[in-house]
């Protein structure tokens, strides 16, 4: 036990003494608390729409505008800020120069007398100039040049079309077009009050933190994999396991290395948590989706996350015992890799149906519950049992690679040469007095 | 302290590299484990320090099953081995408390041997920016680091220059006359010879020959002689006894300046003598023949050679 506390203290002090890691963790830190302070500092308000000093909302409203107080299409349709120019070839007069002036203030109308006119000033022009070929009152062609990812020109003038379509069809039978937009048009005073879980809000820190384990584990893991193959690159091996145990050395890295990628990214994690709380009001409270992160799921994330991330490095581990040189690393623990990140795509795919039959097995795989119970407990509904069984069934799996793995690699750090394959080396572990 | 290893044999695999490893070494009288490269030397090592665990065969200390724990042991590896980014003194401390040693002491006493290596200006220096050789020295600094018991050296001179290793000889002398157990593997036999009272040669995983060097070279070179001549040169002397005196000598090998004869009879160095004197050989030299370690190691694992 002494000689892995050596060895934990040696490794632990090898990762977070170097200039890399008190780089990266001061420097994340202090620009998450920075950026997050801002608001308390300088009026942000014109940057961030939703930024109002001075007052706390239970959240901000994504996608919330207010109606143009004005009558016509821009009393129900919402208005586009789009500054370019629109081309309008509109023959029959079916929408009409104004309509669309109201609902696209800050761009320029131009009418043109053919489609192939409009055509001709969409190619050419450029990026900031789009058009309408109007051919009915339920039928137009949109032109654009590149079509921007966020473009919603195309569907602003749709909903114009469409409320100016209405329009004629109440007036066609008789009825008052602005009485019945205003019926429809009636919004709804509600408000949810979420006793359980709220997948919509919980959606954006679960995604975070699964993102987050991720990296630790293909950045970390692979440390130390490269970490035990240097040890046997530079032969500094041949003293280290005839000074102690080849327990206490894996074991000693494996949880030193956990110790160090969880302290670095509590203390990122942590300076952004800190830094919001103290700026929450500042913010009108409009990070609370991402930074109001609940302690359960905090919990949660930390005991799957760090139980996750020893299962791997284990694995890693043994990897790196099996090669001699350390770009072989990379080559060995492919599979391995490949192996985790299948288990992210899985759960981020199925993070919207994380009560799922899927994602229910995945969360009592050991390979796969890091991710895949911490997401259900963030997002889904869980019971009691099932947690307390995946994570009884990640320990013992735990328990098996450690075992079996300081076998290997105790069988493996003297082994030089081409990598062992991994096949080999469980038979050699089974052999006895290895 | 007694040291016993015996019958040890080792499989990896279906493969046995070690047949019945057996030998002794008392503290105070270094043992010089010898052998070609792959002849089993490590695997032995590793077997005696419980990395590898023998298939069969036991190693005992004064009677009783060795446990390396229970030892301070300071091995100095064949293939070189420290961390090249990290500070020497630094790795020196962590290797000490791994052994056993409290991190206040382990300082002093790798200053201490810093010092007495003539590389204490270096204890705050990366170790790759030290020269091959400094390097070898603060690998036996870290060897001896933790005052040892028991000392295992593998070609502790390699990438040594003169003055240095003249150094290190004070230091293993100086070890085994403060009474560790020293256990010296090596190819360069001046050194083995220099230093180790008893001697082990394994090749390909068996002891050919184990035992007190010098009566291994007494025996070795029993009913056995050297002759050179004023008027001959050995190739022609060569010729010229095996014409004349068959009957008494054999000749056994052509040296540069001398020839190593092997006598028929008990006697024969006595009646060889008394027929030189009547034959047109003008004897230079004449005496026994004690064979060097280099001679016997050839003769023993040599077989491929």
């Amino acid at each position: 036990m002494r000689q892995f506390g050596i060895v934990w203290k040696h490794e632990f002090l090898g990762y977070v003494k170097t200039k890399s890691f008190i780089g990266i963790s001061l420097g994340f830190a202090l620009l998450f608390a920075v950026l997050l302070s801002l608001p308390s500092f300088i009026d942000l308000s014109g940057l961030i729409p939703g930024l109002k000093r001075g007052e706390v909302s239970e959240g901000y409203q994504a996608g919330e505008e207010a109606l143009a107080p004005l009558s016509g299409p821009a009393a129900s349709v919402a208005v586009n800020g789009y500054e370019g120019t629109i081309c309008l070839w509109d023959a029959e007069e079916i929408v009409g120069e104004e309509s669309v002036k109201q609902i696209f203030p800050a761009a320029q109308i131009r009418k043109v007398s053919s489609e192939e006119e409009l055509t001709d000033l969409v190619e050419d022009s450029g990026e900031s100039v789009c058009g309408f070929a109007v051919y009915s009152p339920t039928n137009y062609r949109y032109y654009v040049k590149n079509r921007s990812f966020s473009d919603s020109v195309g569907e602003s003038f749709d909903e114009l079309l469409g409320y100016l379509f209405r329009q004629s069809e109440f007036a066609r039978i008789h009825a008052d077009g602005s009485v019945v937009e205003a019926i429809y048009g009636t919004p709804m005073e509600s408000e949810t009050v979420v006793l359980g879980k709220d997948s919509v809000q919980n959606f954006l820190y679960t995604y975070l933190l699964i993102f987050v384990l991720y990296f630790m584990v293909l950045i970390y893991g692979a440390s130390v994999a490269v970490s035990i193959a240097q040890e046997k690159s530079n032969r500094a091996m041949e003293v280290l396991v005839t000074s102690t145990s080849s327990n206490s050395l894996i074991f000693g890295k494996v949880l030193a290395g956990t110790a160090a990628s969880f302290l670095q990214t509590g203390i990122i994690i942590g300076a952004a948590l800190a830094a919001y709380r103290f700026n929450r009001e500042a913010w009108n409270g409009m990070l609370d989706f991402v930074l109001q992160i609940p302690a359960p799921v905090l919990l949660t994330f930390a005991v799957f996350g760090v139980l996750g991330y020893i299962l791997y490095a284990f694995c890693y581990g043994v990897l790196g015992a099996l090669v001699s040189k350390t770009e072989d690393v990379s080559r060995t623990s492919g599979p391995l890799q490949f192996l985790f990140i299948i288990s992210f795509l899985l759960t981020m795919f199925n993070l919207q149906n994380s009560d799922g039959v899927l994602m229910k097995v995945l969360s009592f795989i050991p390979f796969t519950s890091p991710n895949a119970m911490f997401a259900r407990v963030a997002m889904g509904s869980v019971a009691v049992w099932e947690v307390a069984l995946s994570l009884a069934l990640l320990l013992g799996t735990i328990l098996v690679t450690a075992v079996g793995g300081a076998k290997i690699y105790r069988m493996g750090t003297l082994m030089y040469g081409n990598p062992i394959k991994l096949s080999r080396a469980l038979k050699m572990s089974r052999e006895k007095n290895q | 302290m007694k040291l016993e290893v015996r019958d040890i044999r080792k499989s990896f695999g279906d493969t046995e590299v070690l047949h019945g490893i057996s030998f002794e070494v008392e503290n105070g009288r270094a043992l010089g484990l010898l052998g070609r490269n792959g002849a089993g030397k490590t695997t032995t090592i590793r077997v005696l320090m419980d990395v590898f665990r023998p298939n069969a065969g036991e190693v005992l200390m004064d009677g009783k099953k060795f446990v390396p724990k229970d030892y301070k042991i300071g091995y100095l590896p064949e293939e070189r081995g420290l961390y090249p980014k990290k500070k020497v003194l630094e790795q020196m401390v962590y290797l000490a408390n791994l052994r056993g040693m409290g991190t206040r002491e382990a300082r002093r006493s790798g200053k201490e041997w810093l010092e007495r290596l003539e590389i204490g200006e270096y204890a705050d220096r990366k170790l790759e920016t030290l020269s091959k050789g400094n390097q070898q020295k603060v690998q036996l600094a870290q060897t001896l680091i933790c005052n040892p018991d028991i000392i295992i050296l593998d070609e502790p001179f390699s990438g040594l220059d003169p003055v240095n290793s003249q150094i290190l000889k004070d230091v293993v002398r100086e070890q085994i006359g403060l009474s560790r157990l020293v256990i010296f593997s090596s190819h360069q036999m001046g050194y083995v010879e220099e230093f180790c009272e008893e001697i082990a040669i394994i090749n390909h995983g068996e002891i050919v020959l184990n035992g007190n060097l010098k009566q291994i070279k007494h025996e070795a070179g029993q009913n056995r002689l050297t002759l050179s001549a004023v008027n001959y040169r050995p190739e022609a002397l060569a010729e010229r006894i095996t014409e004349k005196f068959a009957e008494l000598v054999k000749v056994v090998q052509v040296r540069k300046e001398y020839l190593i004869l092997e006598g028929a009879c008990s006697d024969a160095k006595k009646q060889l003598l008394a027929a030189l004197s009547q034959s047109d050989i003008d004897v230079a030299q004449v005496g026994n023949y004690e064979p060097s370690l280099n001679d016997i190691f050839v003769a023993k694992a040599g077989d491929e050679a």
